[in-house]
């Protein structure tokens, strides 16, 4: 009877340490080909746009128009100074659609009075179904900007309001607090022009916390000395650099920011637009989109542009930050369900054979196994059954790769398009990336987990947010309860 | 594998590892360093070269002691200097700055990167004879790169060029397989403007529909009368695409027998062509047309709808008076879509139609 316990203690023991361990070396060969294809893909960025003239395109009669969709809720602080900074982007077919997306404060009101509103009746074809709008106005001193007032109805709901008016060959998609760089949108137009199959393309998010703003633009950048939002620069490097750009090799992308992201109108409106009912409308679009032209057969490109920057204020404390993963990995785990017969379908290509495996496998149940690699090293610890050397050698080597493949996208960063210009910036950005795997990407594990909890708990809600606000030190704008938070990273 | 060896390996891949670590920020921190270092040293470089390349290009280019600064200035900076000059200056100005650059050594070494094996050469290459406008035969050479980039960069050029047989060549690029490449053509063959029209009427006898329908953008642009035979042809084309462009085109040249063909156009069995007939015809004010426009207030496409009750207000008072009487229609329809046009502020109309 003795030997019956050792005897299965062993078999466990060993069958989870090697689950566990090929986890580990599939996570490495899954990360070192989304490094190699990225690094790869940037060199061939770097030389296609180095010393690019994007003048003619701006002036062509034959460029694409563009309208951006800004839906707006409770931005009253900072709408006004958004929507200039907007309609100051450096392109020339360009409309911008604001929608208020039933504010409670005074978002109509400051953008009627600084922009010189005007009510309209206009001809929309609704082809798609949105909450009612209340009414429809233009800007007597920018011809080019239209603002909807409707109900209320969430992210989704606004934006699909905003399709139904958008009149341009291309839609952008901005949060209305996101901060865009002045010559990003012919850098994120440029996919299309290239190839006719493109019908989405996204640009980089960086961190804005620590820089300086003015004017709606990031003037002088910085890195945070706040230390959660400095833990979170090396993350969102490492998300869009390696976690966007080796997709561009690999069959596109399944993730566009839906805080910065430009897609064929036609495409969007054909495959129905945003879904209401969902906390990862961004990619659960990509996906329609990418699902529909593979049942149509039409050739399709989703590409992630480096170049093309828009900064986003990441949250500063841990309990906002917490609600924000906890809601990306809801929504990732939500858009798997939703889409779950795509997943391992050759019928959907790289998408279903590559793309949403990778989504289930590595993304969705990472921090699953990692959580439960910290309980089983705790309870091998405890039992005795563990070889403390061994076990401490393997994590410093999960550890250290992390640190490593942080470094790297910092360096392809550096070496690329960079944007720090102070060494002690870089410095900083280093040190906080080192201090990432001591407590911040445990904290994360847990978040996450908390999130696929709560998913497979029915959990629908987006949770509070909290913003800064760029211009103000103190708490100018809250948003919000329905869903116009303007996240931009909905996975790791 | 015993214990012992795998605590071994792994304790020799750590070290490997922090190694590589370690080397990385270090390249972080001393490669930003350097470039920094690098951009800034450019920077004044280029401030200072800046000064010198507007003295040569308003007084005389043979300034020896401008020249030779400049010549020892490293390649990079001559080049992004006279790219920056060569997008900004215009005629007598250009020859000026083609002077200096073949003066710095500039013009033979972006002749030699036309013909490296590398793209991103090449590439550099066309960018600097382009802004030069350089006569020489390597850009004519490069507008069949294989590669569609450098092929782009070409076709801009050709855009400033009235030479037939660049435009001929020009031409032939709607039909090329990049869409950077037929995109640019586009753009470049409406630049020319006139000179492209010749070309262009020729390029309109082809058959392949995707080429047409390229070409008739481009035609719709230029609004050449020659190109009006061409555009009466293709109005009934086979491909609904070439037939709504060629639409188009008619809506932008005018006249009688484009009327007499948008108003054809307007009962096409395509949506698409319908609606650019509609369109076209408010365009051109042809009154004629103005019954057949109420009559597709009731059409089953909105778009078709929406373009007639914009080009029935574009007509003027016949339009308005069809519009106010289609308010008081049995087609729901119809009404709506009058309703809706005549309730437009003026202001929001003029974009609409626009």
């Amino acid at each position: 009877m003795s030997a019956l316990p050792s005897y299965l203690y062993s078999t466990i023991f060993a069958q989870f340490d090697r689950a566990i361990f090929a986890y580990f070396l599939l996570l490495v060969a899954v990360y070192g080909t989304l490094v190699a294809f990225s690094l790869w893909e940037l060199c061939l960025h770097v030389l296609r746009v180095r010393g690019e003239a994007r003048h003619w395109v701006l002036g062509s009669a034959v460029s694409p128009s563009i309208s951006i969709l800004a839906p707006a809720y409770n931005e009253e602080a900072t709408i006004a100074e958004s929507v200039t900074a907007l309609l100051a982007l450096h392109y020339a077919n360009l409309e911008l659609v604001v929608i208020n997306d039933g504010s409670r404060d005074r978002t109509l009101e400051v953008l009627r009075e600084r922009f010189a509103l005007v009510p309209v009746h206009t001809i929309v074809w609704r082809r798609l179904h949105t909450k009612p709008v209340h009414r429809l106005y233009r800007s007597t001193s920018h011809p080019n900007l239209v603002v909807v007032d409707k109900a209320n109805g969430g992210k989704a709901d606004a934006l699909n309001v905003g399709l139904n008016l958008a009149t341009g060959d291309l839609v952008c998609v901005i949060d209305a607090d996101t901060i865009v760089d002045a010559d990003a949108l012919p850098r994120l137009a440029r996919p299309f022009l290239a190839d006719a199959h493109t019908i989405a393309t996204g640009g980089m998010i960086r961190v804005a916390n620590g820089s300086r703003v003015s004017g709606g633009r990031v003037v002088e950048t910085a890195a945070p000395h706040n230390a959660l939002a400095g833990l979170q620069v090396g993350e969102y490097l490492r998300a869009f650099l390696f976690g966007r750009l080796g997709w561009n090799r690999l069959g596109g992308t399944l993730i566009i920011s839906g805080a910065f992201g430009l897609f064929k109108r036609e495409s969007m409106i054909a495959c129905g637009g945003y879904t209401h009912d969902t906390v990862g409308e961004d990619m659960e679009l990509v996906i329609k989109l990418r699902r529909r032209a593979y049942e149509c057969r039409e050739r399709h490109k989703v590409v992630f542009v480096p170049d093309a920057v828009a900064w986003t204020e990441v949250p500063e404390t841990m309990a906002v930050l917490g609600r924000q993963r906890d809601r990306w990995h809801r929504g990732l785990a939500d858009v798997l369900w939703r889409h779950r017969r795509l997943i391992g379908n050759p019928r959907y290509g790289a998408m279903g054979m590559v793309g949403l495996p990778y989504f289930l496998i590595v993304e969705l149940l990472a921090p699953v196994t990692e959580l439960l690699g910290w309980v089983a090293l705790g309870m091998w610890l405890l039992l005795g059954a563990l070889h403390g050397e061994a076990a401490l050698v393997f994590f410093a080597l999960a550890y250290g790769l992390n640190a490593i493949h942080g470094t790297l996208a910092l360096l392809a960063d550096e070496l690329s398009f960079p944007r720090y210009r102070r060494t002690r910036d870089r410095l900083l950005v280093i040190g906080w990336s080192l201090l990432e795997t001591f407590g911040y990407r445990q904290l994360t594990v847990v978040w996450r987990v908390r999130g696929l909890w709560r998913f497979l708990r029915g959990r629908t809600d987006w949770g509070r947010m909290e913003r800064r606000g760029f211009r103000s030190p103190v708490t100018p704008s809250v948003a919000n309860v329905t869903g116009l938070d303007g996240e931009a990273l909905p996975t790791r | 594998m015993g214990e012992h060896t795998l605590l071994s390996v792994g304790t020799r891949l750590l070290v490997v590892e922090v190694g590589l670590a370690v080397t990385l920020m270090l390249a972080v921190v001393l490669g930003g360093a350097g470039t920094q270092w690098w951009r800034t040293r450019r920077a004044r470089q280029q401030t200072h070269a800046r000064d010198m390349i507007a003295r040569l290009l308003t007084s005389s280019p043979n300034a020896r002691g401008d020249l030779e600064t400049l010549r020892q200035l490293p390649f990079p900076v001559r080049e992004a200097l006279v790219l920056e000059f060569g997008r900004t200056v215009r005629g007598q100005s250009v020859e000026r700055l083609a002077l200096v650059a073949n003066s710095i050594g500039l013009t033979a070494r972006a002749a030699r990167a036309c013909d490296s094996a590398f793209w991103w050469r090449r590439l550099t290459g066309a960018r600097l004879l382009g802004v030069l406008d350089h006569h020489g035969p390597e850009l004519r050479t490069l507008l069949n790169d294989p590669n569609p980039i450098v092929r782009a960069e070409v076709l801009h050029w050709a855009a400033g060029r009235a030479d037939h047989r660049i435009i001929d060549a020009l031409v032939e690029h709607l039909i090329d397989p990049a869409r950077l490449c037929r995109f640019t053509v586009r753009d470049s063959l409406l630049r020319l403007g006139h000179p492209a029209a010749v070309a262009l009427e020729n390029f309109l006898e082809r058959e392949e529909p995707s080429a047409l329908a390229d070409a008739l953008l481009v035609a719709r642009g230029l609004a050449q009368p020659n190109l009006l035979p061409a555009a009466l042809r293709l109005s009934r084309h086979r491909e609904p695409l070439v037939r709504a462009r060629a639409v188009g085109v008619l809506g932008a040249l005018g006249g009688d027998s484009a009327g007499v063909a948008l108003l054809e156009c307007l009962q096409d069995d395509e949506a698409t062509v319908r609606e650019a007939a509609a369109r076209a015809i408010g365009e051109v004010a042809h009154w004629g047309a103005a019954s057949a426009l109420a009559e597709r207030l009731c059409d089953a496409s909105f778009p078709v709808r929406r373009e007639s009750g914009l080009a029935l207000r574009r007509l003027g008072s016949v339009g308005l008076l069809l519009l106010r009487h289609a308010r008081s229609s049995e087609n729901p329809f119809a009404v709506d879509m009058a309703s809706q046009v005549l309730d437009l502020p003026e202001s929001v109309f003029h974009r609409m139609a626009a």
